[in-house]
């Protein structure tokens, strides 16, 4: 039951955590005057910005946020496991 | 910590002298004291010096020594957030910190331990935000002027949503612990609800500060989107990375996951 808590709440945190942290990364990246802008690891986008022929900008965020919110769950339950074992008397 | 023969000692919402014990009604808790304990503590409101002339006179001590203890046991029950020291020479004692700054020392300002009207969720918020009122809006200013180079619309934006996370995360903690007697603390960096072991609802009030806080963090995204506000953003991002408080790194999410 702790480790389903753990791992649910480190799955939330880290989801919320990354698309705050790619929406800033995109905000900074349009008002940087960047052309395009693209963060995340091989297929796993996290957030792509590019901008369009009349100063228009589109941001993506993709499926790296996902990725990034399921590790952060199960670091989060692994944390929790190991934290549990320590304190048992 | 510096303290000065003018600071005001004072016994904190919660705690009181009954005859030779400290009694501390949010934590449950007595600590016995010997006579000359209960003799200063008897003498909340009054400055330092004038407690520690009052004691060497009533118990022929030396009035150097007696100082120096009454400063002494002042330090030790603030660090335990048993007593608050209002200081009145706040320039002066800013002057001299910033001397000890250059020779590598870093005095801390007094524990503060301010009341928490726990009656309903909404006063608990209410009387925390304003009790968190001054440090909030220093944050604020701080983050506001590192924003500054983005813009004068970011840097604000990024200041409300420093200033919003920080009052918002323990508001709601005190809101969650209504009908239980709690206070608000800022000790050093630290800003934390002081209260009793709880047997329920543990999880519930570990929970609603960062929850609520990254709730509104929502909101604001929301607002961004509607009405294409993108500063919003930055107000935002303070207040989703409280989503932090829901993992074990920190002491809410330990005890969220009954750790």
């Amino acid at each position: 039951m702790r480790a389903l808590k753990a791992f649910t709440l480190g799955l939330v945190a880290f989801g919320v955590i990354a698309y705050a942290a790619a929406a800033t990364i995109a905000f900074l990246a349009v008002g940087g005057d960047l052309d395009a802008l693209r963060v995340g690891a091989g297929p796993l986008l996290l957030v792509q910005v590019e901008r369009g022929s009349a100063g228009s900008s589109a941001t993506t965020f993709g499926p790296g946020l996902l990725a990034v919110a399921v590790l952060g769950g199960v670091l989060n339950a692994a944390a929790a496991a190991v934290l549990g074992r320590h304190r048992r008397p | 910590m510096i303290v000065d023969g003018a600071d005001i000692l004072l016994l904190p919402p919660g705690v009181e002298v009954r005859g030779l014990e400290l009694h501390d009604r949010v934590r449950a808790a007595s600590w016995p004291l010997n006579e000359s304990g209960a003799f200063v503590l008897g003498q909340s409101g009054a400055a330092l010096g004038e407690i520690a002339a009052r004691l060497a006179e009533s118990h022929a001590l030396d009035p150097a020594e007696a100082r120096r203890d009454v400063a002494a046991f002042a330090e030790a029950l603030n660090d335990r957030l048993l007593l608050n020291v209002r200081l009145r020479r706040r320039q002066s004692l800013a002057r001299l910190a910033l001397r000890l700054a250059v020779l590598g020392i870093a005095p801390s300002a007094p524990a503060r331990r301010l009341h928490v009207d726990s009656r309903s969720g909404l006063r608990a918020a209410a009387t925390t935000a304003r009790g968190l009122a001054g440090r909030a809006g220093r944050w604020a200013a701080a983050a506001g002027a590192l924003g500054l180079p983005l813009g004068a619309a970011p840097a604000l934006a990024l200041a409300a949503g420093v200033g919003a996370a920080l009052l918002l995360h323990e508001a709601a903690h005190a809101a969650a612990l209504r009908g239980v007697p709690c206070a608000l603390v800022l000790q050093r960096g630290r800003t934390a609800i002081l209260h009793p072991p709880l047997e329920r609802r543990r999880d519930a009030v570990a929970l609603a500060g960062p929850a609520f806080t990254v709730a509104v963090g929502a909101l604001a995204l929301a607002a961004a989107n509607v009405f294409a506000c993108d500063a919003l953003v930055l107000t935002a991002a303070p207040l989703g990375a409280n989503a932090l408080g829901l993992t074990v790194a920190t002491s809410d999410g330990r005890s969220a996951c009954g750790l």
